[in-house]
């Protein structure tokens, strides 16, 4: 097999640059179709056999090949709709047969797209991420290739010293910080986009949903990511109360449940009173791609740029993408009053085929008691009394799914019990809706503030009684305690979710000592997490705004005049450095017009010697001046007798320097 | 009539080389490093560019912080790369005289400014090649381009190789030192105009052409014609005699060291003289007494030179033939009109 010289190899710095470009896709790795991963794994081995043992990278007909290739499968998995996977595919693809296409260890310009495709993609990684690993993961990149580049800038291509190879790109970088957050603290922050966002696909999505069927919140419930985190500002609500309200969901086919398309309509006239239990917190939500945010139980302020709709429900009015931070103050008491006929026809509805069973049990408990929450308590004390198991391994249940529950299996998740229990209740004839959201939270020792994770997600009902408006209701937590399942109580021994890092607590409740320093350390990493969202990746226009406060500059006006103030003072303080440390500047100012002076004559073809005095100087000048004879004796004196006589009455250096300026040397022309 | 300041193909080396001096020792100070982005430092600008737009989109704080930290690196790098040149110090070396038509070697001595700690690295020395307009002939004399780190105790000697063309004094190439480290991004650099005087001996005349001139004229040979070739006789060497005469082809042959003897009289040196040439123009006499003189000094004879106004007195031996060769460099090109 044909190979390449050693010498003209590339060595080191073409593996790392292999081995990078990989590292560099690895986020995206996972999202590209498969077919470009391994290709990009492929190119990028290839030339780290060119590197080392000299391999012939291919030539321009195989190039063009794999190029038309690369494109029709690129056709062919994303068709011709433009989108973020797409344009990142076609990037990483195109970069590595660029890889492809280094004619030598010489070809810097080549080398140098690659690496500057590379930073671009390294930085998109953020519009997937914005976690504190991402962050540090791509500032190792950065330095990475930076590190590359300088190894091939290099000339001769000496074999670096590993110890010395990082020193100058981390000393850049290093320097370059400071600038960087000036740069982050004062560049001017805009609220809207500049263009439409051209694709919301952000990654697969986790969290609660808008649609709930039997076991879609069971998903959920060993995922140990943070969905979003708390500050009371207050007292901590008790925790029977601490249920967080999400997606309110009314319509049913008897298995999904989801809302009616026309219900995220702003509400006008608030039909509620705020009784006690109030509580004032801020929240700090993960983005999960939805419009919804959350709140406990029921909010009674609205955050910017959102509102509530006609259930109460907080809604943005576009998907959350980034974390979001907003402080709210919600009623744990409450009264609503007067229910809309389309309301409640809405929340009595229920399929008229399905779950027959369940509808029976219904309208025979609505015969047999007349009063609403005599019903209620009916079906509590049904779930309380029956063999029902609370589990997070609940059997498929798939046609009529709450007779099967209901009558059948007995087993199931919090939406099992909650979407029963609501179908129950519009059978017997009380208006009903499923709500969902998240119930708890944990506290984290270190940061004085709490944890709400997916796992924590949950589904409960409303019920409509005429007295007390919207009542809570959660059947869930009617089961008999003895009747939890193992795998419920077990749900303290978190499986390792690598995603978050978060440390398995694998110890038993004996070892506390174990048990204690791991949730301490979790609750560290999750304390830099929450300060990271706060002031990192929560920096907006409005944290921007509070800091120009705090510097006294209130007014868009003000921040742009002492923006102009501040760059002009930089370049003033830049210019008197160099006056003072290059020019070195003559202060006297009759020496310096002096010296000014002499410079003149030497430009003008006079040929003056370091040490002539000023009486030589004075009569060169005159020789070479004869017509300027007067002004140049009167000039010189002048001179003369500031700098030495005793006496100089009558004189100034300004007097001095008209003198001067008078004097009209015309040049040379021999 | 409006005419530019500068010529219609503007040259920015040309224009930054004709505002310096010759000096013989440059040392690299602030304000002789130019520095401009390079077109890979474009690019990263260009990079830097969309991923701020990007993060100005999307609102995107890190990629914000990303984007500033690489605008923030690139602007850190034009303060490493200047410094990557400054306080080194150039000089032109002496170097032996050439006949014109030769190679001239420059040799161009570079160190770093004592006190100086940090290494410098990636530093390219090259011809300026301002002359030059056709891409042909500057990839020629990028050839001659240079590659070397500076340590500080490091002194170090590149050498540029130019053709020489005209007798006299030759100032040494212009020369420009440059420097993109680290990250190529940014390339500064310095014109080195460097003080040097080298001499350039005449052309001298082919053989081919010195036998064509004819030498008939008695008085254009004068007493000199004769001991041309031929030496009075070789006798054996004597411890008194100087080893410059020995005749060392014989010594090869015979193992003896015969000596050339040379007569005591005139007309065995010999005498070679401006005016017994009258019938060619200054250049070509200055080719026929480069010539002339080049062979006698071979054949170990004494000569001696005579140029209007200068006289060399007979002599033998390189320095001899130096001084004669060095009369005829500098010799005034307009002189002739005058004779």
């Amino acid at each position: 097999m044909k190979t390449i010289p050693s010498r003209l190899r590339h060595g080191l710095p073409g593996v790392l640059l292999a081995i990078f470009i990989v590292m560099s896709l690895i986020p995206h790795l996972v999202k590209i179709p498969f077919i470009f991963s391994g290709f990009i794994i492929l190119v990028a081995g290839w030339f780290m056999l060119h590197s080392i043992k000299g391999v012939l990278l291919p030539n321009k007909v195989i190039r063009l090949i794999l190029l038309i290739t690369a494109l029709l499968l690129i056709i062919l998995f994303f068709g011709f709709s433009f989108s973020q996977r797409m344009s990142i595919t076609l990037l990483a693809v195109m970069m590595c047969l660029k890889l492809m296409e280094i004619k030598s260890v010489d070809d810097r310009r080549n080398i140098a797209v690659i690496i500057f495709v590379s930073l671009f993609l390294i930085g998109s990684h953020f519009l997937f991420s914005q976690s504190i690993y991402i962050m540090l993961y791509n500032i190792v990149l950065l330095i990475a290739f930076m590190t590359i580049l300088m190894l091939y800038i290099r000339k001769p291509l000496a074999a670096p010293a590993f110890k010395n190879m990082l020193r100058e790109p981390l000393t850049i970088l290093v320097q370059a910080l400071p600038l960087a957050v000036v740069f982050f603290l004062f560049f001017p922050r805009i609220s809207e986009p500049l263009w439409s966002l051209p694709d919301d696909d952000a990654g697969s999505q986790t969290g609660l949903s808008d649609t709930v069927y039997p076991g879609r919140i069971t998903r959920l419930s060993d995922n140990n990511e943070v969905a979003f985190r708390v500050f009371f500002h207050g007292r901590v609500p008790a925790s029977n109360n601490l249920y967080w309200r999400g997606p309110v969901l009314s319509y049913t086919d008897g298995y999904i449940w989801s809302r009616y398309s026309d219900e995220d309509i702003k509400l006008n006239t608030k039909n509620i009173v705020y009784n006690s239990g109030k509580v004032e917190y801020t929240l700090t939500l993960e983005p999960h791609q939805q419009r919804w945010l959350f709140a406990l139980d029921i909010p009674a302020t609205v955050p910017a740029d959102s509102f509530f709709s006609h259930d109460y429900q907080l809604l943005m009015e576009k998907n959350l993408l980034q974390v979001k931070r907003y402080t709210l103050t919600s009623y744990t008491n409450y009264t609503f009053s007067g229910l809309s006929t389309i309301e409640r026809q809405r929340n009595l509805a229920i399929p008229e085929d399905a779950n027959p069973r369940t509808r029976q049990m219904g309208i025979s408990w609505r015969n047999k008691l007349d009063n609403p929450q005599a019903i209620v308590n009916k079906a509590l004390d049904y779930f309380n009394q029956q063999a029902f198991y609370y589990t997070r391994k609940p059997p498929v249940m798939l046609d009529e799914s709450i007779d099967q529950f209901l009558f059948e299996f007995r087993e199931g998740f919090c939406e099992h019990y909650a979407t029963a229990f609501v179908y129950l209740m519009r059978a017997a004839g009380i208006p009903a809706r499923l709500v969902t959201g998240y119930q708890g939270i944990e506290k984290n020792e270190v940061g004085n503030y709490y944890m709400v994770r997916q796992s924590d997600a949950h589904a409960w009902a409303e019920v409509w009684l005429e007295s007390k408006g919207w009542t809570r209701v959660d059947p869930t937590a009617a089961i008999s305690p003895e009747r939890i399942r193992a795998d419920i109580l077990n749900r303290q021994a978190r499986q390792l979710a690598f995603k978050n890092l978060n440390l398995p607590k694998l110890a038993g409740y004996n070892q506390h000592f174990l048990k204690d320093s791991l949730t301490y350390m979790s609750d560290n990493i999750d304390n830099m997490i929450y300060f990271w969202n706060q002031w990192v990746v929560g920096f907006d226009s409005l944290k921007q705004k509070s800091i120009m406060q705090l510097l006294g500059l209130s007014s868009e006006l003000k921040y742009l005049v002492s923006m102009m103030i501040g760059l002009g003072l930089f370049i003033i303080i830049l210019l008197s450095v160099y006056w003072f440390m290059l020019a070195r500047r003559i202060k006297d100012p009759v020496k310096r017009e002096y010296q000014r002076l002499l410079a003149r004559l030497e430009k003008s073809g006079l040929n003056l010697q370091a040490n002539s005095g000023p009486l030589e100087i004075q009569a060169l000048a005159i020789q070479r001046f004869p017509s300027q004879k007067e002004n140049i004796v009167d000039a010189i004196s002048c001179y003369i007798n500031l700098q030495y006589a005793r006496n100089s009455e009558g004189l100034s250096p300004k007097i001095f320097l008209r003198k001067v300026r008078q004097l009209k040397f015309n040049r040379l022309n021999l | 009539m409006f005419t530019l300041p500068f010529p219609a193909k503007f040259s920015l080396q040309r224009y930054l080389f004709k505002r310096l001096k010759r000096e013989n020792k440059t040392e690299l100070t602030a304000r002789r490093i130019y520095i401009l982005p390079s077109r890979e430092g474009m690019t990263f600008a260009i990079v830097i560019f969309l991923l701020l737009s990007g993060a100005m989109n999307y609102n995107n704080s890190l990629l914000f912080i990303y984007t500033f930290l690489l605008a923030g690196m690139g602007i850190i790098t034009m303060y490493h790369t200047h410094n990557n040149l400054l306080h080194v110090v150039c000089h032109a070396v002496a170097t032996p005289a050439v006949f014109a038509g030769e190679k001239l070697h420059v040799p161009v001595q570079l160190f770093l400014k004592p006190g100086q700690t940090n290494t410098r690295y990636s530093l390219e020395l090259k011809l300026a090649n301002i002359k030059f307009k056709n891409k042909k002939d500057r990839l020629k004399t990028d050839e001659q381009n240079q590659y070397f780190d500076l340590q500080p105790a490091e002194n170090r000697q590149a050498c540029f190789i130019i053709n020489t063309e005209k007798r006299g004094y030759t100032d040494p190439p212009e020369l420009i030192l440059a420097s993109r480290y680290p990250f190529g991004l940014l390339r500064a650099w310095s014109n080195l105009l460097l003080e040097q005087k080298y001499l350039v001996y005449p052309r001298p005349l082919s053989k081919a052409a010195l036998e064509k001139i004819n030498f008939s004229s008695e008085d254009g040979k004068g007493d000199t014609g004769k001991g041309f070739d031929e030496f009075k006789e070789l006798r054996e060497k004597q411890p008194s005699d100087s080893y410059t005469h020995v005749h060392w082809k014989a010594y090869a042959r015979n193992e003896t060291m015969l000596v050339k003897q040379y007569g005591g009289s005139v007309s065995e040196n010999i005498f070679l003289r401006w005016d017994d040439f009258p019938q060619f123009d200054t250049e070509k006499r200055l080719s026929l007494l480069c010539r002339l003189l080049i062979d006698a000094s071979q054949q170990q004879q004494i000569f001696s030179l005579q140029l209007p106004g200068e006289l060399i007195p007979p002599g033998t031996g390189k320095v001899h033939l130096h001084q004669c060769l060095k009369a005829l460099a500098l010799f005034p090109a307009t002189s002739e009109a005058g004779l």
